[in-house]
């Protein structure tokens, strides 16, 4: 015990100053530390793992304290100027620092260099139950002018040098008509000038299931431009209507009766309600259980005094004179609890016993737990509980508080990367997805070590994986995993052209990294001669992302670039309202997206969507959990149904074998290709295995002088339509064969004859793989390296030429069983 | 600073002092308009040139050809566009909808990457501007006294 306990009997009325007398002055507590501030326990601070941090200001027993700690806050600082207050919350406290004193003679700066030596760096809540007195209808001296009304001022003073992510201030109903409503106002604007959106509300504890009606004005602040939510929401309580508050026999019925100054320790009986099952520690919220049962003695009432609160009737006043101090009704929430001055007698008489309630039992209607145990003697602990601000109200409302907390940790602990082509597209996929509130580094994409050697090396071997074919315009990484590619074109997407940037695609799927393709429905072309009309797309491509997706479970999704098509079809593409953009709708903000789709178009959105759906799952479950399972996902199967729909609606019957690139392909029996290649079998060699396993073989004929686009794609695109059945290009049903030049095919003598028309020659193939070698390290001299190009060296070494041919080089190179030219061929034995 | 960024700072400030813009492009975006040589109207024939950025207001119109850094063949070919006019249809074609009275065309570069070769070759231009930042550049080279 502290101080020595003064029983109500030596109270003598006629010594006791009357508090509700407006000119008798406010009597200073003795208990009020005046001198220079004293901080206790400063090298006992244990912040456990994983607990949010906050500091309680005008900590009292420690109210807040308790009820935030409960929803996951611990707190690493209390303050208060009452020494029965910090007797008490330090002694509940154990690992936590407080100091006694006033706060205005604390610096809030020392304090934070306090905290973090002691590795205390982020407080995440700031509390400040503000003394009351100021401000309490209660207490008759109500004065605009006092002193305390103006402590809030300190309070934000904590505010500034911490920056927390939230703040809450609670203070008495009375707050609302002080200065007629403007230290609410005032309040409020002082938060919203440090960078916090607020919300005022008045809360009603016994909503939320405290066994007491206690209004109470709370301003809950949320920082802005932290990712936490824009605005606090006051939660409703459970206990919406008074019929269903919680009473005061379900808050005390189970505490032992007690005599006139009797104190018991022990219980003797098991709690007979969910409340009192919470305050013993046995409920859902984790509180520890109490060692024994502490507080729990009764007044030292003279006999009058007993007398006249067992002649009082259950809810009625004892004394005339003293409205608020009834005799609790057993089937009702309690009134709001009060201090009652700085000496107080006692408040409420016990509903079923004749005397006034323990401090036990002031707590319970406060809803402090069994464990907490007060200190200060009989008078100072009245003092205590009256003033504190109930641990289950703050916890229902920090709940939230904390959990939006860790939302925005979680989402912040992953690192995203993107990869981009342009910076404006970057921006504009970060700008309206998710990746808008997560912690973003955005990197410049080298395509390959051919078109970028300065750089190409110094990319991850991950992305570059993504690379080895052809490289999106942009890939997005979470925690070094890739976790979407994204392309997008302008082009029209007719015939072979649809496929120009299928190898992109391609190769994104095939390392398990879902993609997205944004491209025309379709382009204005204006031709000599002729009006501007539509370019539409090639349908082929839906079904060729469709194969795609079959075999490797993966995304590929297509998304139209907006456009005028669907207001101005053929014939009347020469009205369209962007015809100076060949139809195509390219977002307004033509700085900070450049070449970007429209992001308001339906069509965006609904990619938007699904780019969330696939940074969402990864979040969930894992970059490698969350890819492999967003072909289930709604959003992704509605994508998917969409584009089988839109091959069908596109093709208006026509079979997909007429479709570019389908159309320039012929079927013929392997045999026919092994004995083109006959010529060049020997006595010492014979084609290879791979070949000769499949019994018939695709041929893309392209009669045109060699080069890349659009036909690497193209070449891509008909492995999967018409070869693949796996995984690898090893999985083939059909060899596939690329003829640069004019295929006949002779089915009955099983042969094919393959003639220059264009000037096609394997020639200009060698060449351009010799050529590609000019980027090749790997006959040089370690003297020959600048020291800048060693790792560039080093990845030759591991890599060979990979990244350093040509793309079409790679691409045929990957995709194509063989390739005949008129003049020479080049096949896989395996 | 990248050559995006180079285009996209003399964009920003364009728009702000009410400048139309007509075309645009940097390396990757998708935005260019490929114009023909003169008599040559073939979509896919070579020769064809794409424009970082043309602009209009009032009766003037900019060229821009922008880079990261100094570079004496893009002075050579603004001097080819003032001088041979070989895409003067493809000009006109695309500046239809505008009534102009003179074409200028210039170089846009990062500020600090104006050099002694850049100054020599000025005079091929008709204007040389110079990105400090995204919203503020300076005419480093200006006998005509143009206004952004």
């Amino acid at each position: 015990m502290g101080k020595t306990d003064i029983a109500d009997a030596q109270i003598d009325a006629a010594e006791q100053p009357d508090i509700w007398n407006r000119h008798v002055p406010v009597e200073k507590s003795a208990y009020v530390q005046e001198t220079a501030p004293v901080f206790f326990n400063l090298d006992g601070l244990r912040v456990p793992d994983g607990s949010l941090t906050m500091l309680d200001l005008f900590c009292g027993a420690g109210g807040f304290s308790v009820g935030c700690s409960w929803a996951g806050f611990f707190p690493v600082f209390g303050i208060d100027y009452l020494e029965p207050a910090i007797t008490t919350w330090k002694a509940n406290h154990p690992d936590s620092i407080c100091c006694l004193g006033d706060i205005r003679l604390t610096d809030a700066e020392t304090i934070r260099g306090l905290l973090a030596e002691r590795g205390v760096g982020h407080i995440n809540l700031i509390t400040g139950g503000v003394p009351c007195q100021g401000f309490s209808i209660a207490n008759r001296k109500h004065n605009d002018l006092d002193n305390r009304n103006f402590l809030f001022l300190e309070y934000m003073k904590f505010v500034d040098v911490f920056d927390p992510d939230y703040i809450i201030l609670e203070n008495v109903s009375g707050m609302r008509s002080t200065a007629g409503g403007q230290f609410e106002k005032d309040i409020k604007a002082s938060m919203e000038s440090m960078g916090y959106t607020v919300t005022v509300g008045m809360v009603n504890a016994a909503e939320y299931g405290v066994p007491q009606v206690r209004q109470r004005l709370v301003f809950v602040g949320v920082k802005k431009g932290r990712n936490l939510s824009a605005k606090y929401a006051i939660p409703n309580g459970k206990y919406s209507s008074s019929k269903s508050y919680r009473t005061v026999e379900s808050a005390i019925s189970d505490l032992p009766k007690l005599g006139n100054n009797e104190c018991k320790s022990r219980y003797t009986a098991k709690p007979s309600s969910e409340y009192q099952t919470l305050m013993r520690g046995e409920g859902e919220i984790s509180i520890p259980k109490p060692k024994g049962l502490s507080n729990h003695t009764a007044p030292n009432h003279p006999q009058e005094t007993v007398d006249k609160i067992a002649s009082t009737k259950q809810g009625q006043p004892m004394y005339p004179k003293f409205k608020q101090r009834i005799r609790l009704a057993a089937n009702a929430p309690s009134p709001t609890q009060l201090a009652g001055g700085i000496r107080p007698q006692f408040q409420f008489g016990h509903p079923t016993q004749p005397r006034g309630l323990s401090i036990r039992e002031r707590a319970r209607i406060q809803s402090f737990p069994d464990s907490y145990v007060f200190i200060g003697g009989i008078v100072q602990e009245r003092v205590l509980t009256g003033n504190a601000v109930p641990p289950l109200m703050i916890y229902e409302l920090v709940k939230p508080i904390a959990e939006d907390i860790q939302r925005k940790n979680e989402e912040s602990r992953h690192m995203y990367r993107v990869w981009y082509s342009t910076e404006s597209f970057a921006d504009y996929i970060i700008d309206h997805t998710l990746l808008s509130s997560r912690q973003v580094v955005k990197n410049k994409l080298y395509e390959s070590d051919a078109n970028n050697p300065a750089r190409f090396h110094t990319m991850p071997d991950h992305i570059r994986k993504i690379l080895y074919l052809d490289a999106p315009d942009l890939i997005v990484e979470k925690d070094n995993e890739p976790i979407f590619s994204v392309e997008v074109t302008t082009e029209a997407g007719t015939g072979h052209n649809a496929f120009q940037r299928f190898a992109r695609i391609a190769a994104s799927v095939e390392n398990e990294v879902p993609a997205f393709y944004i491209y025309p429905e379709g382009v204005i072309i204006k031709r000599k001669g002729s009006s501007p009309r539509w370019d539409v797309i090639n349908p082929a491509v839906f079904k060729a992302l469709d194969a795609v997706m079959s075999i490797y479970d993966i995304p590929a999704l297509l998304y139209y670039f907006p456009s005028d098509i669907t207001d101005y079809p053929n014939p009347n593409a020469a009205d369209a309202p962007n015809i100076r953009n060949k139809g195509l709708q390219f977002d307004r903000d033509i700085v900070k997206y450049s070449g970007c789709p429209n992001s308001a178009s339906g069509e965006m959105a609904k990619m938007f969507d699904a780019l969330n759906e696939v940074i969402s799952a990864t979040e969930a479950k894992g970059t490698n959990s969350g890819r492999v399972s967003l072909l289930r996902n709604l959003v992704i199967r509605e994508r998917r149904d969409f584009m089988s729909s839109q091959f069908a609606l596109k093709a208006r019957g026509q079979d997909l074998g007429a479709m570019s690139p389908i159309s320039a392909t012929v079927e013929v029996p392997t045999q026919s290709l092994l004995n083109y290649l006959s010529r060049y079998e020997g006595a010492n060699y014979k084609i290879g295995e791979l070949l000769r396993n499949r019994e018939k073989t695709i041929i893309y004929k392209v009669n045109a002088r060699f080069r890349g686009d659009p036909y690497p794609g193209a070449l891509a695109a008909l492995d999967y339509l018409l070869c693949r059945e796996g995984k690898t290009f090893e999985e083939r049903r059909n060899n596939l064969v690329l003829v640069f030049g004019s295929l006949s095919v002779d089915s009955d003598d099983q042969a094919i004859t393959v003639t220059d028309d264009n000037g096609s020659s394997i020639e200009s193939f060698f060449s351009d793989v010799k050529h590609s070698e000019q980027h090749n390290l790997l006959s040089k001299d370690y003297s020959e390296l600048e020291n800048s190009v060693i790792p560039r060296y080093f990845m030759q070494v591991r890599y060979g030429s990979t990244y350093s041919k040509v793309k079409h080089v790679r691409v045929y190179s990957y995709f194509a069983d063989a390739i005949l030219f008129p003049d020479g061929s080049l096949w896989r034995d395996a | 600073m990248t050559e995006e960024q180079v285009t996209k700072a003399i964009l920003s400030e364009l728009i702000d002092n009410g400048w139309t813009i007509v075309a645009y492009d940097f390396p990757q975006s998708g935005t260019g308009k490929l114009l023909h040589p003169n008599d040559i109207t073939d979509e896919k024939n070579k020769g064809g040139i794409i424009p970082d950025i043309i602009a209009v207001r009032g009766g003037t119109c900019l060229f821009f050809e922008n880079k990261d850094r100094v570079v004496l063949a893009d002075f050579k070919k603004i001097e080819s566009l003032r001088r041979d006019n070989r895409y003067r249809a493809a000009i006109e074609a695309l500046l239809a909808d505008f009534d102009i009275n003179g074409i200028y065309y210039g170089i846009g570069i990062p500020s600090h990457k104006f050099n002694a070769q850049a100054k020599a070759a000025s005079p091929t231009v008709d204007f040389i501007v110079g990105v400090i930042s995204v919203g503020k550049s300076e005419f480093l080279y200006n006998p005509n006294n143009l206004t952004l």
